[in-house]
């Protein structure tokens, strides 16, 4: 219970942000898109919650809140008719801008280590992203196109 | 009634994140033509930007205190992120079953980019075992416990995993969102092959690169982030086994070999950086 009442304020000022957002970015109005934001938190206690009643180290939150996000969702349920229009109306995006905003405010301090580190191992960096990105898309593009899919 | 009080002693960390993000918002998405492709900057970059760029503001602003509590805030962000990614799974189950063979193959085939690309260049450069660290794998959480347990965070290896850590936390998602942009606009891969590719194991170079698509391809928005959440989330739990089984292995003789080659001698493995 003490985590749940530490995180229900972050989360609360989070959903607040967001739909600030969402309103200057999509014109929803926040009281329109409340439904959809308080199903998301719903969603993430229920991940949450449930990833501390099963307690395995090797399985994150994440993959539990995954899980009760898309079980909320799926067409195969009956409750997906009145879920999907009400998430809908909380852009990815308004929710995305707050994480790297706190990533930018969390990280500007480490922007010396980057640069003692020297521009040879930042070319490093950027050659392990792209060939990442690039080689996945690769196979991806191969497979889409052998199997016509 | 002292369970009700409501904790908001951080407000000043709360606050600047408001302001930034809103202005962010506010600025919204913003093209530039390079002549060979298209560059996308949106709002969720003009976040991380402002963020960056006013840093040694906030650090007048904000305390320790303030900042003590960004981990726990960034989580809170970050799990009602994935909240909304997942949604947007759910009612894109068939696609997902289609696009099954591509996922797991991509899955366990692109950690051979991230050593192909990254070890010739770090040996090209002169780079020692660092490159083994810093080329197999992007370097999340899980990468910088790999490497940690094998050879010590302190070692040259443990540079290396560490640097490319800071450097995905700070400018991967300014990086994936400006490169998946571009190479979309260059019309050589299916957005699927794009999006799929963006679920490279980071939540947010996964948003930021999906985010692009979805502005350069509007109609497909619900597609793009259900195939790249759903690429991201199998990289998120099986991402780990490949890289240690897999791609770790594979870094670390590739980069032997090629120094071998490149210096002549066995001196040349342990070169340093600096």
């Amino acid at each position: 219970m003490e985590l749940l009442r530490e995180m229900s304020v972050k989360l609360a000022v989070i959903a607040l942000i967001s739909l600030g957002g969402n309103f200057i970015a999509t014109g929803t109005s926040p009281l329109q898109a409340l439904p959809g934001m308080a199903l998301l938190l719903a969603i993430v206690l229920a991940g949450v919650g449930t990833g501390r009643c099963v307690n395995i180290k090797a399985i994150p939150v994440i993959i539990f809140i995954s899980l009760a996000g898309i079980i909320s969702t799926a067409s195969f349920v009956p409750w997906s008719r009145f879920t999907v229009p009400l998430i809908e109306s909380v852009s990815i995006s308004s929710l995305a801008t707050p994480v790297l905003c706190i990533a930018g405010i969390s990280t500007a301090d480490e922007m010396k280590r980057i640069t003692s580190m020297g521009i040879r191992m930042c070319v490093v960096a950027v050659a392990v992203l792209s060939g990442t990105f690039i080689c996945s898309a690769v196979i991806a593009e191969i497979i889409i196109r052998l199997l016509h899919l | 009634m002292s369970n009700c009080h409501i904790d908001m002693k951080h407000w000043r960390i709360y606050l600047t994140v408001a302001l930034i993000s809103l202005c962010a918002e506010a600025i919204g998405e913003r093209r530039f033509s390079l002549g060979v492709g298209v560059i996308l900057l949106f709002p969720m970059l003009f976040a991380l930007l402002l963020a960056l760029i006013t840093s040694p503001l906030l650090k007048k602003v904000l305390g320790r205190d303030d900042k003590s509590i960004t981990p726990a805030l960034t989580l809170c962000a970050i799990y009602l992120l994935v909240a909304r990614i997942s949604a947007s799974i759910g009612p894109k189950l068939g696609l997902i079953a289609t696009l099954s063979p591509a996922l797991a193959l991509q899955e366990v085939g692109h950690f051979l980019g991230t050593v192909a690309l990254g070890v010739p260049v770090a040996v090209l450069l002169g780079i020692g075992r660092e490159a083994v660290g810093a080329c197999f794998s992007i370097a999340r959480e899980g990468s910088l416990a790999v490497i940690g347990e094998k050879f010590g965070l302190t070692s040259p290896e443990g540079r290396g995993v560490l640097f490319q850590y800071i450097f995905g936390s700070v400018f991967g998602a300014l990086y994936y969102g400006i490169m998946a942009g571009w190479v979309d606009s260059l019309g050589i891969f299916s957005v699927m092959s794009l999006s799929m590719a963006s679920g490279v194991g980071s939540i947010s170079m996964m948003i930021a690169s999906s985010e692009a698509l979805g502005l350069a391809h509007p109609g497909m928005k619900e597609q793009i982030t259900a195939a790249a959440g759903m690429a991201n989330i199998i990289t998120m739990m099986l991402g780990l086994y490949v890289s240690v089984f897999i791609s770790l292995p594979l870094a670390d003789r590739f980069h032997m070999a090629l120094s071998r080659l490149k210096g002549g001698n066995r001196g040349a493995s342990e070169r340093d950086v600096s």
